[in-house]
């Protein structure tokens, strides 16, 4: 029975067993037709990703501000050692002949160019070879290299920042024609050697690694191909996990499958993660190029390329200005796996070795020099373009930065300055402005004596009473109204009392304490005499004044209060360049812009911003306040600049200073530039600074360094030339006694004459007498 | 100024004048165009070449590249200059159909202008087709008075 038994449950059994066995093979080959499907759905699923994200992939290019690109013509107002601080900033680099573009060289009394080129809304420039000759301060010759004419040239844009507000990666975008031949081949010599072979994986690069991994107890090497690393930097995390190898290698599979090589290469080398700074990702060739180097990754030598290579391996590791030593030993040992592959000779190995890092400077470039103008022009951006497109699109924005221009009012800033109060803990600071009034172009700005500090921008944000430059606002509406003023008209310079509310008076003084009795408008402006202003003011009505300083550009809220007529009113620096603006331009509005052209990534102008101008004051009158502000600069407050500016240039301006000499401001303008002057204390304490004394001089070091035009004397239409007697009421002859020759609008002039001056008519003045003659 | 300059700007300033008179219907009758005086631009200038560049710009209705070329002229330009360079400006304007920017351009190239009365005079005709443009007809009005008066002027 227990045999039946045994027999009975080994007959069950048999079955049961069979039964395991199939169902286990059948569960096995059940599990292993979901595990295929689960994977061809994942392989699928991955595919449609990876071919999905390469498709659609956009760069995120920030948009890259440049300056203005320097012209060269003759006559040109250049000094040889300005242009050399010029091709140093631009990272020009000194070879004999100046064969390729970026480098320059000596030739006898000339200097040869070879420029780098640009696009630019008018086409640009293409790089060309240029001989450029300097004598006396001024561009005496310039030819092509060749010897070809060429009335003009321009030297490439510099960049001078990007904006990439929301993220934090920056990059140039290069293509794979324009990357350096060596730097592929170093590249794939170093990282992936048999990249053009393998399909996206390379089985004896893996084992290499995971031969070397078992060796050391741990993950220590990738084995990863470049496609793989493009796979891990677009898409997959960084750490060092099955997992994310898991997905790696069939994405790396794929991208190969459906992407040329070249393709593959060319997003690899604008991807690549090469370094931070500060806040700022630092991606591709392209941008490293210019972040360590400063020149265009085209014009790099074997010894710079080797270091990019060399650092992606560990961009922190091997940061050449954190960690030189490291960082030139791993540059070194790719040089040498370079000569060894065949991409260099020895000699070329040689001499590469004995080269420095050369790695510029941080900061030491144009890129980023500018905080206080790349905020004005960031504040314009923002009202044309969303966040996102400055972010992403690679817009090219042409700014109106002048580069000379403004590391002269930098250096005039600091140097005068640091003459008034010297040392580090010093409480004066200052703020400059400077523009080409007829096109509205802002050449300079300057935020700070420390004009790299990113901090407060004192040329847009320090609002600060502006003294006497309100002035010739005041003189300017009593212009406007011929029959009842001109520049000879006596106004009273005497103690005057305006009875405020609550039964406060307003009771103005001079700066000297002194009342000069009735004296000429004119002088009134030209020695900037508060009591005659304040009477002249009054008696025009504040309405008047304010109207006009509306047409001026002033937007602020202007109080009715008497004293803004001598400058209570609040400005920053760049308000008053605005406010000027119509002065310098004879009585138009031509709206001050940084930027010119804004160019799409490939070129094509996107927008343009266009030189306008609008009548916005009375020509005739603005002429003769003009000319008054002349008198300042040559009789008045301003004659302190005597001797600076050449004496054939004509330029006009005005002082100012605010109570308890606070604020010292200087502004004005000659044919062709004006700039304005702020110089105080961020606590707003008497600050023992006048306009005359402290901010005067910055202006004329600032004018003095670049090419200045004379300001316009010849009277337009309706305005005349006539001698007055003293009394303002009286015309008079010229060598009469007390006789001063004034521009006057025709309307103004009086019928009266003295007995020394002949009887006049209407007809009076230079062209009346011209018709008398003739008739 | 070099009498060879006037070359360069004759054969434009005397199209311009021909187009006020034929496209400016609207705008009432002018004495015929007679010959504009020289333009102050040399032809050793910066400025000269940049203008020639603008005019081949425009030529092939590249108004950007033409505003481009001429607002370079204006930066590099020498004193007396300036008054060629705003007109040009105030042309391309008109052809981009802005005639308030032309207005304001031809006023400010007035402002810069010698004391030449048929330069001023062609100015503002400028201004005239500016104004009639944006349907000021007053103000069309008082600039071809202001033409017609320097044209008669000795």
């Amino acid at each position: 029975m227990p045999n039946r038994r045994l027999n009975s449950s080994i007959l069950r059994a048999m079955p049961k067993k069979a039964s395991a066995r199939f169902f286990s093979r059948s569960l096995l080959l059940k599990a292993f037709a979901v595990c295929l499907v689960l994977m061809l759905v994942g392989l699928a699923w991955l595919d449609a990703f990876v071919r999905n994200r390469f498709d659609s992939h956009q760069w995120q290019l920030p948009a890259r501000v440049f300056a203005r690109p320097v012209e060269l013509y003759n006559g040109q107002v250049l000094d040889s050692s300005q242009m050399e601080r010029l091709l140093n900033l631009m990272r020009y680099r000194q070879e004999a002949g100046a064969p390729t573009p970026g480098s320059w060289s000596r030739d006898g009394q000339s200097l040869l160019l070879h420029t780098r080129g640009f696009r630019d809304s008018d086409g640009g420039e293409p790089p060309r070879r240029l001989r450029l000759r300097i004598t006396d301060g001024r561009v005496a010759g310039l030819a092509q290299a060749d010897g070809g004419a060429l009335p003009v040239a321009r030297l490439e844009p510099m960049q001078i920042g990007s904006i990439h507000p929301g993220h934090s990666q920056d990059r140039i975008l290069v293509r794979l024609n324009e990357t350096p031949p060596a730097l592929v081949a170093m590249l794939l010599a170093v990282e992936d050697r048999a990249f053009y072979e393998h399909h996206g994986i390379s089985l004896r690069g893996l084992s290499r690694a995971a031969l070397a991994n078992l060796r050391a107890g741990g993950v220590r090497q990738g084995g990863s191909t470049l496609t793989q690393q493009l796979v891990k930097n677009f898409w997959l995390s960084r750490d060092r996990t099955l997992s994310r190898k898991l997905l790696e290698l069939p994405m790396a599979l794929l991208l190969e499958l459906h992407y040329e090589k070249n393709q593959i290469l060319e997003t690899y080398l604008n991807e690549v993660y090469l370094g931070q700074d500060g806040a700022r990702a630092i991606h591709g060739m392209g941008l490293a190029a210019q972040f360590y180097f400063g020149r265009p990754l085209q014009e790099l030598e074997p010894h710079h390329l080797a270091l990019l290579v060399g650092m992606l391996r560990g961009p922190g590791l091997y940061d050449p200005r954190r960690r030189p030593e490291c960082a030139r030993e791993r540059r070194d040992l790719v040089l040498r796996v370079a000569q060894s592959e065949g991409v260099i000779s020895e000699a070329v190995l040689e001499r590469a070795l004995a080269r420095d890092l050369e790695v510029v400077p941080r900061g030491g470039g144009a890129l980023y020099a500018f905080p206080a103008f790349i905020d004005l022009v960031r504040r314009q951006l923002a009202r044309d373009y969303p966040p996102a497109v400055l972010a992403s699109d690679g817009l090219h924005i042409h700014s109106t930065l002048d580069v000379l221009a403004q590391l002269a009012a930098e250096d005039a800033l600091a140097r005068t300055l640091e003459q008034r109060d010297p040392g580090a803990a010093h409480q004066l600071t200052g703020a400059v402005v400077m523009t080409a009034p007829d096109q509205g172009d802002v050449l300079a700005v300057v935020g700070d004596r420390r004009a790299r500090s990113t901090g407060f921008n004192r040329a847009l944000d320090a609002v600060r009473p502006i003294g006497s430059l309100a002035k010739p606002a005041v003189v300017l509406t009593a212009l406007e109204q011929p029959r009842r003023y001109h520049l000879a008209s006596l106004v009273k310079d005497e103690p005057i009392e305006v009875p405020l509310t609550r039964g406060q008076v307003w009771a103005p003084r001079n700066f000297d304490n002194e009342s000069m009795g009735e004296i000429p408008m004119l002088d009134a402006l030209s020695l900037s005499r508060n009591q005659a202003t304040a009477s002249l003011g009054m008696e025009l009505g504040l309405d008047k004044v304010i109207m006009t300083l509306r047409r001026l550009g002033v937007q602020r809220n202007i109080p009715a209060y008497p004293s803004i007529l001598l400058g209570s009113l609040e400005l920053s620096p760049f308000e008053v360049a605005v406010m000027y603006q119509p002065l310098a331009t004879g009585g138009f509005r031509t709206p001050l812009r940084s930027i010119t052209d804004v160019l799409d990534l490939s070129g094509e102008p996107v927008a343009r911003y266009p030189v306008s101008a609008e009548a916005v004051l009375d020509q005739e009158a603005t002429f003769l306040t003009q000319w008054a502000m002349i008198q300042v600069m040559r009789e008045g407050t301003g004659r302190g600049l005597l001797g600076v500016l050449p004496p054939d240039i004509t330029v006009a301006g005005k002082t100012g200073t605010s109570d308890g000499y606070r604020d010292a401001w200087f502004a004005g303008f000659s044919g062709n530039h004006m700039a304005v002057v702020w110089v105080g204390r961020d606590d707003n304490q008497p600050a023992g600074v006048a306009g005359s004394s402290a901010a005067l001089p910055v202006w004329g070091q600032v004018m003095a360094s670049v090419p200045q035009r004379s300001l316009r004397e010849t009277a337009p239409p309706g305005v005349e030339w006539v001698w007055m007697d003293a009394d303002g009421v009286r015309t008079s002859g010229e060598g009469c006694r007390d006789a001063r020759l004034y521009p006057m609008m025709t309307a103004s002039i009086p019928q009266q004459s003295t007995s020394c001056g002949e009887r006049r008519d209407n007809d009076g003045g230079v062209r009346g007498w011209f018709r008398r003659m003739f008739n | 100024m070099v009498q060879a300059h006037v070359q360069l700007m004759w054969p434009r300033a005397a199209l311009a004048g021909l187009l006020l008179l034929l496209g400016a219907c609207s705008v009432q009758p002018v004495a015929p165009p007679e010959p504009l005086p020289p333009v102050e631009v040399a032809e050793d200038s910066p400025a000269a070449s940049l203008l020639a560049l603008a005019d081949s710009a425009r030529a092939r209705n590249d108004f950007s590249a033409a505003g481009r070329y001429l607002e370079r002229a204006l930066s590099v330009s020498r004193s007396g200059e300036a008054t060629v360079l705003y007109r040009e400006l105030a042309e391309l304007r008109l052809a981009e159909n802005e005639p308030r920017a032309a207005e304001g351009l031809a006023l400010r190239a007035l402002r810069e202008a010698p004391d030449h009365p048929l330069w001023q005079a062609d100015l503002w005709d400028l201004v005239a087709e500016a104004r009639d443009r944006q349907g000021n007809e007053a103000g069309r009005d008082a600039a071809q008075d202001n033409a017609e008066r320097l044209r008669k002027e000795p």
